[in-house]
């Protein structure tokens, strides 16, 4: 049934794809054409933060790639690491103070790299740096704690889904409007949080996949032969 | 010059010192240091280029999750490179 599933998937999007570059009305290469160029982008900004306009609406193609070069390298090191199962012990046990302050700080980065990608049309920052935090955090939890394990299975749900998610707002772009991740939602008044479109919804869901990615990366690497 | 351009040109020759550290440097450990260290100079060059964006994703990726995946992995391959500072031929 998921084999099915995914032959269904791939081939409707290898259509859509190759109906975008032959079909003239829906436009594959649009981005690329004379009058979109980078005075377009400076004097027609969708968000606030003009970095994030560019990288994650007019560009939003690239970011797809960029996300799908980190997803294959968490499946490679998972390919290669996954066979490891029990836990790597560092040879100083954990003082009382480090467990305590990688506790109190755990949920402050959490904080801030959600704060991070919510943000990220209106302030520096956005979807991969925050989740790269979310990821950090994580990280510290796994040096304070000798024993601690995240669950991984969720994340990798979690990671599964978002990525999912991403690309069928994607294909929607191609369906209702005229090309693939096009931003069809109202971008309202610029520097307002509730503004830029598609640009935040993106963006969390950028920032929760790389997070669970890298926290999954995390977890294969602090494992050793038994 | 401005005292902009002399702090970057600064950083520059910095930046040329540690990463030379940490290709000679005869322990691994020592040279992942300095290679986190180097990561967290380009922060400061990115910071002073005005590309904030850069500077956060470099601070957190560079000198933190590239050091530690780095020194698990010394951790997993040979563990007198960490924990006693062993020679490594």
């Amino acid at each position: 049934m998921k084999k099915i599933t995914a032959i269904i998937l791939v081939s409707l999007l290898f259509v859509l794809l190759v109906m975008n570059m032959f079909d003239s009305d829906i436009n594959f290469n649009k981005m690329d054409q004379s009058e979109v160029d980078g005075q377009y982008y400076t004097e027609n900004p969708t968000s606030a933060n003009m970095v994030t306009s560019v990288v994650v609406d007019y560009r939003s193609f690239d970011t797809l790639g960029e996300v799908t070069v980190l997803f294959v390298s968490s499946l490679g090191v998972a390919f290669i690491l996954g066979g490891l199962s029990s836990r790597i012990k560092f040879k100083q046990s954990q003082s009382f103070i480090l467990k305590v302050g990688t506790d109190m700080l755990f949920g402050m980065i959490i904080l801030l790299g959600a704060y991070m990608f919510i943000h990220g049309h209106l302030t520096p920052g956005g979807g991969f740096p925050g989740g790269a935090l979310i990821g950090a955090a994580f990280l510290l939890k796994y040096i304070g704690d000798d024993s601690y394990r995240a669950k991984i299975s969720a994340f990798k749900a979690l990671e599964g889904t978002m990525g999912s998610i991403y690309v069928l707002i994607g294909i929607i772009g191609i369906l209702v409007g005229n090309y693939f991740l096009e931003n069809l939602l109202d971008i309202g008044t610029l520097g307002n949080l509730v503004s830029g479109g598609l640009i935040p919804i993106i963006y969390v869901l950028i920032g929760l996949k790389v997070g669970s990615e890298l926290t999954g990366i995390f977890d294969y690497f602090v494992n050793e032969e038994v | 010059m401005s005292v902009q351009q002399y702090l970057q040109i600064g950083l520059g020759i910095l930046m040329l010192v540690v990463a030379i550290l940490a290709v000679e440097s005869k322990k691994v450990i020592n040279a992942v240091i300095y290679l986190s260290l180097l990561s967290l100079l380009a922060v400061v060059g990115f910071a002073l280029m005005n590309a904030p964006d850069v500077a956060i994703t470099e601070a957190v990726i560079g000198s933190g999750l590239v050091t530690a995946l780095f020194v698990f992995t010394l951790l997993g391959v040979n563990k007198e490179a960490v924990t006693e500072g062993g020679e490594n031929e």
